[in-house]
């Protein structure tokens, strides 16, 4: 099996060749040629007997090796990218309030995926500045732990959200002194933030 | 009624479109997708019972190894199908394939043969591997393991040579 993890490591290297080849190409049918070579390998190991084989270590090093210039970034798309159901309806919420609000949401979530070092601490403030926003337009003049009370007829919900906000708060200054530090635990973090702030803004906005 | 497979012909169309904004995505009987995109035309298809597993993955499995290992099932279908034709341009297939999360094998142990090309890419890359194998051990520094890596790495090379 380690042979195998390495041959396909092996396949991923000319596939990295390719793209390096690819971006220094002008002329289309030529980059298109070589997509063409490029997803014929990709086809070769995403079937048997590579498919569920784990890349070795060697690869990543091999990939920082190529320089900054050509270690695999983010795409542009990501999974993530797909919004779940909740988002979903989310965002007809938002569109209903202010179709731009739409837009701020899904600017968070890019910064959080974005290259930039500062992406956490942006992700965050994006988020953070939506959910004022949305307080401010919906509540008006009102509180908002006044607001939900009178929607819900009960406190167990205000209170989530006083607390939930005071958390998000917090988290979002941590994350501005952490600043060009991403760990995994910040990461995490932040994204509890940005989902938990979109659970907030359905309980204002059903 | 509620359209068979609903989240994951959702989630499906949605990808499609997130890599590629213009393409009219269209949904052809049964589980087969197609793309047109310019003068290009492409198709993705999927079977019953991965659209079956995929629609229980995403209902209860989302963030899993589980979940993942289906979710790369359909995507890189999808990228094989649309980047053989050049359609996703743009996109670094290589971060994909590094990025990549799911269940992976602990066991296996099978005889393979691989046809004269593919063999011929095998023998490149494992001349890169090595390659780079030899700048990491290149620091001076005890690094047993990657010793490891590159005595293993030039035994498939002499074997592909």
């Amino acid at each position: 099996m380690e042979n195998l993890s390495y041959l396909k490591a092996a396949a991923v290297c000319v596939i990295m060749e390719k793209e390096k080849a690819k971006q220094e190409a002008d002329i289309p049918r030529i980059r298109k040629a070589l997509d063409a070579e490029i997803y014929s390998i990709v086809s070769g190991i995403r079937d048997d007997p590579f498919r569920d084989i784990k890349l070795p270590e060697a690869i990543h090093d091999y990939a920082i090796q190529q320089g900054p210039g050509n270690t695999p970034k983010r795409p542009k798309y990501v999974r993530e990218a797909v919004p779940d159901e909740e988002q979903s309806k989310l965002d007809k919420l938002l569109d209903h309030l202010d179709p731009r609000l739409r837009r701020r949401r899904e600017g968070a979530w890019e910064a959080l995926r974005s290259d930039n070092p500062d992406r956490l601490s942006q992700a965050a403030n994006s988020m953070v500045e939506l959910l004022d926003q949305v307080i401010t337009q919906v509540c008006k003049d009102t509180e908002l732990a006044t607001f939900l009370t009178r929607k819900y007829q009960t406190h167990q919900k205000t209170e989530w959200v006083d607390a939930t906000r005071k958390w998000i708060r917090e988290t979002k200054d941590n994350l501005h002194s952490a600043k060009h530090h991403v760990d995994h635990q910040s990461e995490q973090l932040t994204k509890a933030l940005l989902t938990t702030a979109e659970s907030i803004l359905l309980i204002i906005l059903e | 009624m509620a359209k068979p497979f609903e989240k994951s012909v959702r989630y499906i169309t949605e990808f499609l479109k997130s890599l590629a904004p213009d393409a009219k995505v269209q949904q052809v009987p049964e589980f087969t997708f197609r793309i047109d995109l310019h003068d290009d035309r492409t198709e993705v298809r999927f079977d019953r019972s991965e659209m079956e597993d995929f629609e229980v993955a995403l209902g209860r499995f989302k963030n899993t190894n589980y979940f993942h290992t289906l979710d790369n099932r359909i995507r890189f279908r999808i990228f094989i199908a649309m980047g053989a034709k050049g359609l996703i341009p743009d996109l670094q297939i290589s971060s994909e394939l590094l990025r990549e999360k799911g269940e992976w094998l602990k066991n296996l142990r099978t005889d393979v043969a691989f046809d004269r090309d593919f063999c011929a890419v095998l023998y490149k890359g494992l001349t890169l591997l090595s390659a780079s194998i030899k700048n990491t051990l290149a620091s001076g520094l005890p690094l047993p393991e990657v010793e490891a890596e590159k005595d293993t790495v030039d035994n498939l090379k002499r074997f592909y040579e």
